[in-house]
């Protein structure tokens, strides 16, 4: 009933309608493709507003997009750098371009504190106001009579130079300067390089932003290159390009080179075109829905899920052989195999579906890719196949019959008890190696940015004096005040980590925004400082009484001035400091410290934060994710465990005992590759243990297909063939570039070739002829 | 090399105002060291008063700039390419550090530049515009180029013969500086 329902015209077109919608679907939706690491991480388990902190770090790294304009010629220079920023503005998916400030903006920002100058006040003004107000009069007088005390001081608004004390103790933001057109420009180079700030609008892992973005700078550099402009960019977009870009080229290459080793191989197996494209029509199925199913339901696709691709043709052929290779025995061949080709696909779809739960976004889209990829091969398989093939004649399959031959001449060692205790000690030894053996996990070694856009990022970042750290500590309050109160409690102790040289520097907002209890007390000493000395020092410069009182009576009026965050300078430069304050919804406000530690990986310990101020949380971006990678590593190992566990009684079921032949090749396979990975790499991570998954799915249904036939010479053949189809597809991946995809590659290709080894040593000797 | 990185100057800039450093060029020494007596009258345009003084001073080309003050109060500056201190009796007044505050930087590149006439340096700041009688008594007034010196110098005055005589600073808030060096010894 049921084969005749699945053989029936209409289930053929009901199927084959269901994959055009699929695919018209997707191709009608843009394709983003992601390169981020992160994102295969689950959303980490610290606090929300940490995890607030992070995003907002992040998104300004990624909605942010900065070109070095780099020349010989100033003029001609400036005229590039017009030309570019125009060129950008027109762009739809570029917010803002800011490239100059004009004479108003700079003597804005020089001068925004002026009004604020007698509650701003310096630790060091501080600790002098405090102590000895002789000193700083003594002081202003020497600013005075001093050649080149510049910067417009006006005696009387402020005679004792708070202001420019103040001024001249903030250490710029970034390090950009400006050339007599304002044009921002970096300092300290041979020639000239200017520079343009580009704000996003759009997500820079959308591949239309990156065309959009970059087809523009291409053609810019192009164009500018004649006169000897070179432009340098840097972003996220950039990284986010060159991974797509490196991922596409290498997922095409190993696309079409394993799908050209499959072919010539089949051609050479089956020597029928047609039964060819019979035996690919379940893999392109299958990959063009997975595809199309992720792309609809995620809002980007990882790359790492065409790592899966690359695993998912080596799946479904097997179906598809297992099928072709029946065929030419037997005419009706559905009812036999349906078991085997069923408990294949469960056993697999299982498999995917517990991935799915763990709480890996990243490995929730490859399960979601692999098991509708099987489905949609395994339906074609049993909808499509039988039609398709109705009418070819039975066949003797020459290749079957020499790899029977071949295997013949190939020690069947189950019944060997030397082969057993051999197969026993390495395997107690493999463990031994997991047990003990090296795990690296840090997040830094999975960059998929080519090395040398890294190494330009970082050169980039250093030249414009972005602190590229990735710590920081979070302070959380209720409102901002009682955070800038924090900050100034917790200076002195920074201060000190900096003497002892724990701490490079750090960067305070209450360094530049004190706080409204710290303005009261700068009033009061300012107050304090005047009537002690201003009278003094306007006689001693022969000034009038009428001046001094004047000077006086501004102080007074000035004196309630506060400064407000609200005040800060927030156009262009300005909205990097802005960031230091994280606003949340629900989780409250925070500001966030910067700091540079001399030694990152000591700095948890050396801030001993729980003994100081247990309120405050380092936050390590870096650091947390590679825990987090180190974390389930652990984890998705027990979980492949819990798989096997399942499978095994899912198995039992059917198979009785022989349910351990079909279990031990992949599960002894998967514990050799780990423990030879092992000894030979520095260490092992998260994504060689996700590897191992494939290697279980592909291992399964190797040995339900052989049990089911009790190892007839033809799904041997199969199986042979399904093994060599993936061992190409993963063998070219482990040479890719792509860490990840790289790690993928060697583990499912290592497993692989192990598993086939092992199952054709532990095979029944009995068995296989036929 | 200095005097090649001035002609690449010439070469890669407008011609008309730069003229007048390949002449200073010419015609100033630029010694190694020099010690000598200053005299400085500062006016101050919101009081409209100008307040004398005057010291001693030497420096190291490239390495210091030292500015004593002895009348009417005493004060010593030592200007170093990174740092700035001010001190008085021996306590610590100002101390700045350059790679901490651009402002810093620039203003002792400046003065450095001015007091030992290094005029590849003074070009990188100022316009320069001047004339120069019997081959020998030079004047220049040199114009901010950035804006971010715009917002404190108007313009400084300097002649000399082979050395620097006087500098006349005048700045943005009507103040104005003059500085004559006196005995200048070699």
């Amino acid at each position: 009933m049921i084969y005749r329902l699945l053989a029936s015209k209409v289930a053929a077109i009901v199927w084959g309608l269901l994959v055009i919608t699929l695919l018209c679907l997707a191709w009608i939706k843009q394709p983003a493709i992601d390169t981020s690491m992160m994102s295969l991480l689950p959303e980490s388990q610290q606090q929300p507003l940490v995890r607030e902190a992070s995003a907002q770090m992040g998104q300004r790294f990624a909605e942010r997009l900065i070109i070095l304009i780099s020349g010989q010629d100033k003029q001609q220079l400036q005229q590039a750098t017009q030309t570019i920023a125009e060129r950008y503005q027109q762009i739809p998916e570029v917010d803002s371009v800011v490239w100059q400030i004009d004479d108003q903006q700079i003597e804005q920002s020089q001068h925004a504190s002026d009004a604020y100058r007698y509650v701003l006040l310096t630790e060091k003004m501080r600790l002098a106001l405090q102590n000895n107000t002789e000193a700083v009069a003594k002081r202003a007088l020497s600013m005075i009579y001093s050649p080149m005390q510049m910067g417009g001081q006006n005696l009387k608004a402020d005679p004792f130079g708070l202001s420019s004390a103040w001024r001249s103790a903030q250490s710029p933001l970034i390090n950009i300067e400006m050339d007599e057109q304002g044009y921002l420009r970096l300092p300290g180079d041979n020639g000239f390089t200017n520079l343009l700030i580009i704000q996003l609008k759009g997500d820079a892992f959308s591949i239309n932003v990156q065309q959009a973005v970059l087809s523009v700078f291409d053609e810019l550099t192009t164009r500018f290159s004649e006169q000897d402009i070179e432009l340098l960019p840097s972003g996220l977009l950039v990284h986010a390009d060159a991974g797509a870009r490196q991922a596409e080229k290498e997922i095409s290459t190993i696309g079409l080179g394993s799908l050209a080793g499959i072919l010539i191989l089949m051609l050479w197996v089956f020597r029928r075109v047609r039964l060819v494209t019979v035996l690919l029509l379940p893999i392109v199925v299958g990959c063009a829905v997975a595809t199309a199913v992720v792309m609809l339901v995620f809002e980007r696709v990882h790359i790492v899920t065409f790592a899966f691709g690359a695993g998912l043709i080596g799946v479904a052929i097997d179906y598809a052989l297992h099928f072709i290779c029946e065929r030419q025995r037997h005419q009706l061949v559905l009812p036999r195999i349906m078991p085997g080709l069923f408990l294949g696909l469960f056993s697999s779809v299982l498999a995917y579906a517990a991935i799915a739960m763990t709480p890996f976004p990243g490995l929730r889209q490859m399960a979601v890719f692999s098991a509708v990829g099987l489905i949609a091969a395994w339906l074609t398989v049993v909808i499509a196949l039988p039609r398709l093939t109705q009418n070819d004649p039975l066949k003797e399959l020459s290749a079957a019959k020499r790899l029977q031959q071949w295997q013949a001449a190939c020690p069947a060692l189950a019944k060997n008890n030397g082969f057993k205790y051999g197969l026993a000690i390495l395997t107690i030894m493999a463990i031994a190696i997991i047990w003990t053996g090296k795990t690296e996990d840090d997040i830094r070694l999975l960059q998929t940015s080519p090395a040398h856009l890294l190494e330009q990022e970082t050169r980039i970042q250093t030249r414009l004096g972005l602190n590229s750290s990735t710590q920081f500590l979070l302070i959380p309050c209720d409102q901002l005040e009682q955070c800038l109160q924090q900050e100034e409690a917790i200076r002195p102790w920074l201060s000190q980590l900096v003497d002892n040289g724990n701490l490079v520097q750090f960067s305070l907002l209450a360094d530049r925004l004190p706080s409204l209890k710290r303005q009261e007390s700068n009033a009061y000493l300012v107050e304090t400082l005047y009537n002690a000395e201003l009278k003094k020092l306007f006689t001693t410069l022969n000034l009038t009484d009428a001046a001094a009182t004047q000077a006086m009576e501004m102080m007074q009026y000035g004196l309630a001035n506060r400064l407000t965050a609200e005040q800060l300078p927030n156009n262009g430069l300005g909205g990097i400091l802005s960031s230091q304050i994280i606003h949340t919804d629900h989780n409250g406000l925070a500001t966030m410290v910067s700091l540079t530690a001399s030694q990152p990986r000591q700095l948890a310990q050396q801030l001993s934060l729980k003994k100081h101020f247990p309120e405050l949380v380092l936050v390590d971006q870096v650091e947390a994710i590679s825990s987090l990678m180190a974390d389930y590593r652990q984890q998705i190992m027990i979980w492949i465990a819990l798989a096997y566990l399942l499978l095994f009684v899912i198995l039992f079921s059917r198979y009785k005992l022989a349910a351990w032949r079909i279990i031990m090749p992949p599960m002894l396979a998967s514990l050799f590759t780990l423990s030879i990975l092992m000894l030979c790499l520095p260490g092992i991570n998260l994504f060689h243990i996700m590897a191992l998954i494939l290697v279980l799915g592909i291992g399964l249904d190797m040995g339900i297909f052989l049990t089911e036939t009790q190892q007839a010479a033809n799904t041997w053949l199969a199986v042979t063939l399904s093994v060599i189809t993936s061992l190409l597809a993963f063998g070219l991946l482990s040479l890719s570039q792509t860490p990840v995809l790289q790690h993928f590659g060697l583990t499912v290709f290592l497993g692989l070739a192990m598993i086939w080894i092992l199952t054709t040593l532990l095979r029944q000797p009995s068995q296989g002829v036929e | 090399m200095k005097r090649w990185l001035i002609l690449l100057w010439f070469v890669i800039s407008p011609v008309h105002a730069e003229l007048s450093y390949e002449l200073l060029t010419q015609l100033t020494e630029s010694p190694e060291r020099l010690q000598g007596e200053f005299k400085q009258e500062k006016y101050l345009a919101e009081f409209d008063i100008t307040l004398l003084s005057s010291g001693v001073f030497n420096y190291q080309r490239n390495e210091f700039i030292r500015w004593q003050t002895l009348t009417p109060i005493e004060n010593e500056l030592i200007m170093k390419p990174d740092s700035i201190t001010s001190s008085q009796g021996g306590d610590d007044l100002i101390s700045l550090k350059a790679d901490h505050d651009p402002a810093t930087k620039v203003l002792t590149e400046i003065f450095f530049a001015v007091l030992t006439a290094d005029w590849y340096a003074l070009s990188e700041y100022f316009f320069a515009n001047g004339d120069y009688q019997n081959n020998r008594d030079w004047q220049v007034k040199l114009t901010p180029r950035k804006p971010t010196l715009k917002q404190a110098i108007n313009q400084v005055e300097l002649s000399g013969d082979t050395l620097m005589r006087k500098v006349v600073l005048h700045e943005k808030n009507g103040d104005i500086t003059r500085i004559d060096f006196l005995n200048l010894q070699q």
